[in-house]
């Protein structure tokens, strides 16, 4: 019998508190800071983005994805039961948003490797340093209801999302970059955003990287999308059942003439898990949207089961605190960071999927991520000396988590044990750990040690401004260095791609020398499909759905 | 002789007739043989009963002595060897993390032996005490602690379990202690059934007429006669502890993370069960192999004792 309730499943595939949980661990599972994120931009790759020609739709990369496919053919997909509504202003979990994008479209659709590509927006440019955002909207896209999308319609739909009253998920992504107020029009196809401060990300704040910033119509009513599903994505919802599943058909007045491919999919809602992977495995579907690679790496291959697998962004963060010791010691940490085997966390902790960390907060999915900063990797010899210099002869600590981080904590445990440093593990439940009051005592931001799961963010300073700059909302390690939160500043506001990769390098290497954080991974996501039936389909770091390139084999 | 004594003789049972005449305790222990009480010549002729004993004497011997039987680490993880089916190298193959699930297997019989045998001691002493005196002296007291053990059985016992052991926090003592607790009324109704029974023989009447204190009647006299029951409600039980104490592991109650303990172990595997059937399979068949042997044991002493 459990203890607690089941927890719904978050949009990597994992299980998720509940819808009363902690405000910050809301956050932390769901979304997490867009707001308050690190402004600055690639601003050359979205200008080169904002180029992009017209009839590339949100999905693909470009028009290489629309030629190839079998037309027509309907597939059937598996998934968790959505455990929240299906409403794209305040959905958060990733059945839901799959479903959603299949029918609503983003200014900006975010691909697995982290590119902008553009969707209802052609083209987007900045001024006022960053301040002001313009957004050209593609002409001749119409709701599957007739009606045209114009540049108010988009502004209702930013204005919905900024309105407190509908607590929005994507509210908390514009925290202190854009208020309610801040989204004004210009002429019929033309958006602009006037933004508190200046941000060079904001582009990925209006993409699908913010879920929920989907453009609905003018008119549409907080919770009455399975009722009136209207959007201008590439299929329409025909039928709905919280209890059963869902069902698609082709959006006949879909922008892009050549896509989608399929004429119709069908969604089997299933209980859990292994229900969803006892399905695919015995042909009841043909795909799932989520799922998790625990389970399907070790059948990948087997029949014509297979996984794709893509990089992303994200972490569990192996916190020390640096005002408490044994951790006031720099070597302390460094030591603890030299004993962990990157590889072997990779392979017990994320099945293999995924990239190596370097105790930097920069993923390699990230434009400005340094790439000169050496690999660091495991070295008992270092371990022992750094110990030795530290003047700690026995380490010994408690690592506090909870039941989610509970094969890195005991991987961790074992490798430190095998150099000599004893690690005793504190399990709590998710309520304890992330339970408690924020400035003064919970158990994620307060204990020694601890390990927090961090969702995947599209932008790296979504996790540097509240983890380690100086006083930052979820800073647990308690981490301040003048330096870091210079360059952080710098690093939001700059918009040239040098400054912000120089920036970048003085934050991951004050990162990687101070080891406040630990982070030895990257996780990635993976996708399962029966390759004899469905052809085209990707693994997304957020396990996004796009099925606009998607065709029967 | 008075008339008294020599009702008193007449209605004594066997065990109080050996002492009476002053036999020794040999003469007791055939008497009770014949009888068909608990002596162990009659049981080990039952193969059901050995095949019990072995199971129970087995993981008793596995759990003091792993360290030395077991082939590998239990805990040593070697993410290059992870899942892999049972093989040569590995006879019951390997976990997530690399551990070789025979040594995991071995190593886990220690905390089930060493928190369900404690946990039933404590429930049969408690239980066994509760019950005499409820059985002998009636009355106000057992009327109230026959409530609190109606209310016992009413409430679901490892909901209250688990609730108990979530807000207490896990420990071995916490464990124990909360096990002991809810297999304790099962204990005392038993025992007080039996000591009802007992309480109106010819024998306790006449030990009252001889103006035999309260608690010597019940040491002395009584308990003896409801060994059996004792014995049986201890061995059943201690298969319930078993079972309580591989559910709160499975429940993450139990021990702390990544023991062996088996209950633990297919709570952490049982995402692999249709891909990785071993890592969950061999410590359920732990689990039930020990539970059975002690049934096996437990339904022969009640057989046993029922011919009395």
């Amino acid at each position: 019998m459990p203890l607690f309730p089941t927890l719904p499943i978050d949009i990597t595939g994992n299980r998720m508190p509940s819808a009363a949980e902690h405000p910050v661990r809301t956050l932390l599972s769901r979304r997490g800071l867009l707001a308050g994120a690190g402004a600055g931009g690639v601003a050359a790759l979205l200008a080169a983005c904002g180029s992009s020609g017209p009839g590339a739709h949100p999905g693909s990369a470009g028009a290489a994805g629309a030629t190839g496919g079998r037309r027509g053919g309907l597939i059937t997909l598996g998934a968790p039961t959505p455990p929240t509504a299906l409403d794209p202003v305040t959905m958060y979990d990733g059945t839901a948003i799959a479903l959603v994008q299949l029918v609503a479209e983003y200014l900006i659709w975010l691909d697995q490797d982290f590119q902008l590509h553009p969707a209802l927006a052609t083209g987007w440019t900045s001024s006022e340093g960053g301040r002001t955002w313009s957004f050209t909207l593609r002409k001749g896209v119409v709701f599957s209801d007739g009606t045209p999308l114009d540049a108010p319609t988009v502004k209702a739909s930013f204005d919905r999302l900024l309105d407190p009253a509908n607590k929005s998920a994507a509210l908390s992504a514009f925290a202190s970059v854009l208020a309610a107020g801040g989204v004004a029009v210009s002429g019929a196809d033309t958006v602009v955003f006037h933004l508190q401060r200046p941000f060079s990300d904001f582009p990925y704040l209006v993409s699908a990287g913010n879920y929920n910033a989907l453009v609905l119509k003018a008119d549409y009513k907080l919770g009455m999308f399975a009722q009136r599903p209207i959007g201008t994505g590439p299929f329409l919802l025909d039928s709905y059942d919280v209890g059963k599943g869902a069902s698609f058909s082709r959006n006949p007045k879909y922008r892009d003439t050549r896509t989608p491919y399929l004429d119709g999919v069908k969604v089997v809602f299933h209980k859990d898990a292994q229900a969803d992977l006892l399905a695919l495995q015995s042909g009841a579907i043909d795909a799932q949207i989520l799922s998790q690679a625990d389970l399907v790496v070790p059948i990948a291959g087997s029949g014509s089961i297979a996984v794709d697998k893509v990089s992303g962004t994200g972490l569990s963060a192996f916190t020390l605190r640096v005002d408490r010791p044994p951790f006031t010691k720099k070597e302390v940490r460094q030591a603890i960071a030299y004993a962990l085997d990157r590889p072997g966390v990779l392979t017990s902790v994320y099945n293999g999927v995924g990239v190596a960390g370097n105790d930097h907060l920069f993923a390699p999915a990230f434009a400005a991520a340094p790439k000169d900063l050496p690999q660091r990797a495991k070295d008992a010899a270092k371990v022992r000396s750094l110990l030795s210099a530290a003047g700690v002869g026995n380490l010994r600590f408690t690592l506090s988590f909870d039941p989610p981080s509970k094969a890195y904590a005991l991987v961790i445990q074992d490798q430190l044990k095998r150099v000599g440093i004893t690690v005793d593990l504190d399990q709590q439940t998710s309520e304890a750990f992330y339970g408690g009051n924020q400035e003064t005592d919970t158990p994620w931001l307060f204990t020694d040690a601890n390990l927090v799961g961090w969702a995947g963010r599209p932008t790296p300073g979504q996790f540097i401004i509240p983890m380690v700059k100086s006083h930052g909302a979820w800073n647990g390690s308690k981490y301040a260095n003048p330096v870091l939160d210079a360059a952080a500043d710098a690093y939001d506001a700059a918009t040239d791609p040098a400054e912000r990769r120089k920036q970048a390098a003085i934050i991951a290497r004050a990162l990687h020398e101070d080891v406040p954080v630990i982070i030895t991974a990257w996780s990635g996501a993976v996708r399962a499909y029966r390759s004899d039936r469905v052809r085209g389909l990707r693994a997304h770091p957020s396990a996004f759905l796009d099925l606009t390139t998607v065709s029967r084999v | 002789m008075t008339s008294a004594e020599v009702d008193s003789a007449a209605t004594r049972p066997p065990r109080e007739e050996a002492a009476a005449s002053g036999a020794p305790h040999r003469a007791r222990d055939q008497a009770r043989a014949r009888d068909g009480s608990l002596a162990p010549r009659g049981l080990v002729r039952r193969p059901s009963f050995v095949v019990g004993v072995c199971l129970l004497v087995g993981w008793v011997v596995v759990a003091v002595f792993w360290p030395w039987l077991a082939p590998a680490d239990p805990m040593a993880q070697n993410p290059s060897l992870r899942l892999l089916g049972p093989s040569g190298g590995h006879l019951f193959g390997t976990d997530q993390f690399g551990r070789d699930v025979l040594s995991r297997v071995m190593a886990g019989a220690r905390p089930v032996l060493e928190v369900a045998p404690l946990a039933t001691a404590l429930a049969v002493a408690a239980g066994s005490l509760l019950g005499l005196v409820c059985g002998m002296r009636r009355g106000l007291v057992d009327e109230i602690v026959m409530r609190v053990v109606d209310m016992f059985a009413v409430f679901p016992s490892l909901v209250a379990a688990v609730v108990v052991v979530a807000l207490a926090g896990r420990s071995t003592t916490t464990l124990v202690l909360v096990i002991a607790t809810f297999s304790t009324p099962m204990v005392t109704r038993s025992v007080r059934a039996a000591a009802l029974v007992e309480r109106e023989k010819p024998y306790v009447e006449a030990a009252r007429l001889r103006g035999e204190p309260f608690w010597s009647l019940l040491w002395r006299e009584v308990l003896p006669n409801v060994s059996g029951t004792v014995l049986v409600e201890a061995t059943s039980g201690l298969g319930n502890a078993i079972f309580a104490a591989s559910t709160l592991s499975f429940l993450g109650l139990g021990q702390a993370p990544g023991s062996p303990e088996w209950g633990a172990s297919v709570a952490d595997n049982r995402v692999f069960l249709q891909q990785c059937w071993w890592t969950v399979l061999f410590p359920a068949l732990a689990v039930g192999s020990l539970v059975v042997g002690i049934a096996l044991i437990a339904d022969n002493l009640r057989e046993q004792a029922t011919r009395r």
